[in-house]
């Protein structure tokens, strides 16, 4: 059935892409048709010496119908916008020609290819959905997807349980859990790792062989089994040396002693990045929505497709929502591929958002391109009697097509590469800039540049060659040739510029007001944001998370008591200056739902309930960071008794709450929406605390839009937990801090985990780095794009006052006042550029009012700035051609009329 | 003598199909084999017979192998595809209801109208 088809496609390769070879045979058989031709000639009488001749005669001419057979079978076609070397030459000399177009035009591409790209990546990784393992497609994720809130709703021991005795379509059904254990030495010294309390199944699905002894079995996860634990390569190599007797030796994870049996090979991190493994028990008994939460895996069966395997779990989603109501009636049972729920991927809001980005950002590159069209479009314009002159000697209208297409492909392949290199270089940034945020990426998680990515630049660049050569050169070569070869042929040659140009530099003016001034703001706050000063000597402090394993009685006491006794060893320690701990630091308190008193106003109606960020804080934390109350009072070691009931909030809180009034002695309550996620009305109030303090704003915002509002109340660790130590330091550059904070933390309880040590600095700079990357590309765009538009302005301007020349020179040859000409050439461009502007301001006004609060109303420079830049370029463009056409000798003007 | 018939448009293809039906044949070869079949009285322009030839490959009728020719020298074979030969088939009874119906036609007389 497909043969015709095949066949048609094998023959248009053979003449596509063999073409000589395909010739040369046709010749072949040709001349073997002459001759026996001639020879069955020369039998029936003809002479040998007039044979050949009769039979070429006959055969007609062979070029002919060599050119009949291509024809016929469509390549004709192709023919004719076939490319030559000399067109990509042309292309090259062009852009040396024009250094000032291909500089702007080519950067400009390469930003937006570069964007592109850069997203393109990102999300191929995070939309990844086959792990680098064997038959890594078929490993699978068993998720409870809770439709209520439309988010994924961790599985609990029941879940996994009754997936794993039901399903069919997934095998190896497994589960796991991240555990925080401190591996003890028996120096004392303590090392926190994060481990996998994973189903030996986890293995089995992974499906990667063990390079010392054994990785976990299922009779490792019974309840009397010995304990027992798989190490990974790196922690083998850099803990143990790479000891081959290391089988069999016991390691101490907080006070339980495990026994080493396997060492998994090197990269292996299933089933995220982890380096240690044990074995999970969960209760069989256990009843719905009760236990520890779980990540649940598997391996579809053999010849199982996703759908089935979907359709087979949302079958025990519904009878598990009809048998646990209370916990599952919101739960959609789910099939996923693995890696999605761990990249976030799997909300489909979030996909949709990706993929509308991802044409976002090819959006970028297209707006771009139309810009750098309009300026080769100029330049065709200037080319367009060198067009009618090869039309005229032959050319079709498609070979000059693809000349002008071949000579913007030079151009775009050419920034195609340059925004491959930036892509890669702001990867390699991200990269640095997520190891830094201090997790692990899991292990098939890696930004870098594809084959595929390159593929999809090569192809943004056919796409831009396309919009930037093809469609000035569709333009350039449609109705208006005919015109140019009457011109040319009455000495003319020029292509007309009519209502559409007026109407291109009006729009281009429009978009760069309407547009550029939003474009310039953000880029400036996003450095501003990048570069800010915190305000606090961020590198004087180092924190830490404590952790501790749930002791069997009595957690939260034993927890408070070892985090104060540790602070007080850290306080004591020689160069630290201060020891305190909080819920969250300074800059990253967490967004709470509060009410302030009175809940009506005035007028009775009920006053909306508002965010603020919030931290529980130790009395003492706030003066660690040297912050002094403005009014009221800071926190005393009472405040942190859980009865006490006051609050101290900074002065953003007091600006945006009340309006910058009195703030002490006000009270405050924490509101909890009952249905989980977003408040909705229905919601769970809390009790009322007093403010009795004010401080300043501490540390200077260094994200976006963050509500800068923020509520202190003081607390014991137990209420936090996990607490964060904060350390401030007398001298900054102490080495060691991290082996001192463990070994201080194990000697006070084997089981107290130190964790995730850093100073501030470096959290800070993990924020501003992506705020500064995110600046710098807003700043490339704006920026290529601004000089793409007063380029664009500046080509079309002139070109339109040039084509005026020849009418300057003659009105001035006829007498009239230069003064009054050169106005009236001013006046035409001040028209079109105010009318641009004019609109543009509409826009601009609406995005200022709806999207920056009147941001742009306050610092009004940036909106100037663009229209200032764009109204020079214009009229700097105007004058140049007019001045030229003024000097034009009044008697040339006439002769050449 | 057999008196020359002119070839009707389209139908230099269908020819073709039938030349190399016979057993495969190059190119010249089939320009005598239609001689030959139709008694001599079809002549085709030789040049023409190569566009029609690489149209037919195109579409997949036809095939084509390089061997040798009987002057020894390297030839292109054509031979008949299972797509051609259906092709044939096809276009044989379109071809007969053609002459049959023209036939007819022709040869209606008043009583019959």
């Amino acid at each position: 059935m497909l043969t015709g088809p095949l066949a048609r496609l094998r023959s248009l390769w053979r003449g596509i892409g063999r073409r000589d070879a395909v010739e040369s045979e046709m010749n072949e058989e040709f001349r073997l048709h002459m001759e026996l031709r001639a020879r069955d000639l020369e039998k029936s009488g003809v002479p040998a010496a007039e044979a050949l001749a009769q039979a070429r005669r006959e055969f007609g001419v062979a070029e002919y119908h060599r050119d009949d057979a291509r024809r016929s079978r469509g390549l004709h076609r192709v023919d004719a916008i076939r490319f030559s070397w000399l067109d990509f030459k042309l292309g090259a000399r062009m852009m040396l020609k024009y250094p000032g177009l291909t500089l702007i035009s080519g950067l400009g591409m390469a930003v937006g290819i570069a964007i592109a790209i850069g997203w393109g990546s990102v999300m191929s990784v995070l939309m990844q959905s086959s792990l680098p393992l064997p038959d890594g497609d078929r490993i699978v994720a068993l998720q409870n997807w809770d439709t209520k809130v439309d988010r994924r709703a961790q599985a609990r021991a029941h879940d996994f349980i009754s997936w794993r005795e039901n399903l069919t379509s997934v095998r190896d059904i497994g589960a796991w859990r991240n555990v925080s254990r401190n591996l003890v030495g028996a120096d004392g010294s303590a090392e926190a790792l994060t481990i996998a309390e994973m189903s030996a199944s986890g293995f089995r699905v992974a499906g990667t062989p063990a390079a010392l002894g054994r990785f976990l079995l299922d009779a490792d996860e019974l309840p009397d089994a010995p304990p027992v634990v798989v190490i990974g390569h790196d922690l083998w190599k850099s803990r143990f040396a790479g000891d081959s007797s290391i089988i069999g030796r016991e390691l101490r994870f907080g006070t339980r002693i495990h026994t080493v049996v396997g060492v998994m090979p090197e990269g292996f991190a299933f089933p995220v990045n982890h380096r240690v493994w044990t074995p999970l028990a969960v209760d069989p008994a256990a009843r719905a929505g009760e236990g520890p939460t779980l990540s649940v895996f598997g391996k579809r069966a053999d010849g199982v497709t996703l759908k089935t395997a979907r359709a087979e779990i949302a079958l025990l989603g519904s009878r598990a929502a009809a048998a646990s109501p209370t916990t599952h009636k919101d739960f959609a049972a789910q099939v996923q591929q693995f890696a999605l729920p761990v990249a976030g991927s799997d909300n489909p809001d979030d996909v949709t958002g990706a993929w509308t980005l991802r044409l976002l950002t090819s959006l970028i590159l297209v707006v771009i391109c139309v810009n750098v069209a309009i300026l080769i479009y100029a330049r065709t314009a200037i080319r367009h009697g060198e067009i009618v002159v090869r039309t005229a000697l032959g050319a079709s209208r498609r070979r000059v097509i693809a000349q002008l297409f071949a000579e913007s492909l030079v151009l775009s392949l050419l920034a195609a590469a340059l925004g491959l290199a930036m892509a890669e270089f702001a990867l390699a940034k991200g990269n640095v800039i997520l190891a830094s945020g201090g997790e692990a990426r899991p292990f098939w998680m890696d930004f870098r540049l594809s084959w595929g990515s390159v593929a999809y630049a090569a192809g943004l660049a056919v796409l831009a060659a396309l919009i930037t050569g093809a469609i000035p050169a569709l333009r350039a070569t449609g109705t208006q040739l005919r015109h140019g070869l009457q011109q040319l042929s009455a000495g003319g040659g020029s292509m007309r510029l009519g209502p559409m140009w007026t109407a291109l530099i009006v729009a281009q003016v429009a978009v760069a007001v309407g547009a550029l001034p939003v474009a310039v703001w953000q880029a400036r706050e996003f450095v501003r944001l990048g570069t800010v000063d915190p305000g606090i000597p961020a590198d004087e402090y180092v924190s830490f998370v404590v952790n501790m394993e749930r002791a069997p009685e009595n957690h939260a006491a034993l927890y408070n008591d070892r985090v104060i006794e540790l602070a007080r060893r850290v306080g004591a320690e020689p160069g630290v200056a201060a020891a305190t701990y909080a819920s969250a630091l300074p800059g990253k308190e967490k967004e709470v739902l509060i009410e302030v008193e009175p809940s009506r106003d005035s007028a009775g109606a009920e006053v909306a309930m508002e965010y603020t960020r919030f931290a529980l804080v130790a009395p003492g934390f706030v003066e660690s960071f040297d912050a002094r109350p403005v009014a009221g009072r800071l926190f005393t070691a009472a405040d942190a008794d859980s009865s006490s009931g006051v609050v101290v909030v900074n002065q953003a809180f007091v600006r945006n709450k009340f309006g910058g009034g009195e703030a002490l002695g006000r009270r405050i309550r924490h509101v909890t929406p009952r249905d989980g996620y977003q408040y909705s009305g229905d919601v769970q109030v809390g009790r009322w605390y007093e403010i009795v303090g004010v401080i300043p704003d501490f540390p200077a915002p260094m994200i976006p839009e963050q509500n800068e509002a923020k509520m202190y109340q003081a607390a014991v660790p137990g209420a936090m937990q996990p607490a964060l130590l904060s350390v401030r330091l007398r001298d900054a550059k102490q080495g060691g801090l991290e082996a001192r904070f463990r070994r201080l933390a194990a000697a006070i309880d084997p089981t107290l985990q130190v964790q995730n040590v850093r100073t501030l600095r470096a959290i800070y700079d993990a924020d501003q780095q992506l705020q500064l990357l995110v600046g710098l590309a807003i700043s490339l765009i704006t920026l290529s794009v601004l000089m793409l538009s007063a380029a664009g302005i500046y080509a079309m301007m002139s070109l339109a006052v040039t084509r005026r020349q020849r009418e300057i020179a003659i009105r001035a040859a006829l007498g009239g006042n230069p003064r009054h000409i050169l106005v009236s050439v001013f006046k035409r461009a001040s028209v079109q550029l105010g009318v641009g502007v004019a609109i543009g301001l509409v826009p601009i006004a609406i995005i200022n009012v709806v999207e920056l609060r009147g941001e742009l109303t306050r610092s009004p420079g940036f909106v100037i700035f663009v229209a200032s830049i764009i109204a020079a370029v214009g009229i700097f463009a105007s004058l140049g051609p007019a001045r030229r056409g003024l000097r034009i000798a009044p008697a040339e003007a006439l002769k050449q009329e | 003598m057999t008196k020359q018939a002119e070839l009707l448009p389209g139908t230099l293809d269908v020819l073709i199909l039938k030349a190399v039906s016979l057993g495969q044949l190059h190119g010249y070869g089939i320009l005598l084999r239609i001689e030959q079949i139709s008694g001599g009285a079809l002549q085709i322009q030789q040049g023409a017979l190569y566009p029609a030839l690489y149209r037919l490959e195109h579409q997949g009728l036809i095939d084509t192998e390089w061997g040798t020719s009987d002057n020894n020298r390297r030839a292109k074979y054509y031979r008949l595809t299972t797509l051609g030969r259906k092709r044939l088939g096809v276009e044989t009874a379109n071809w007969n209801r053609l002459v049959q119906a023209i036939a007819r036609s022709l040869a209606a007389t008043p009583a019959e109208v």
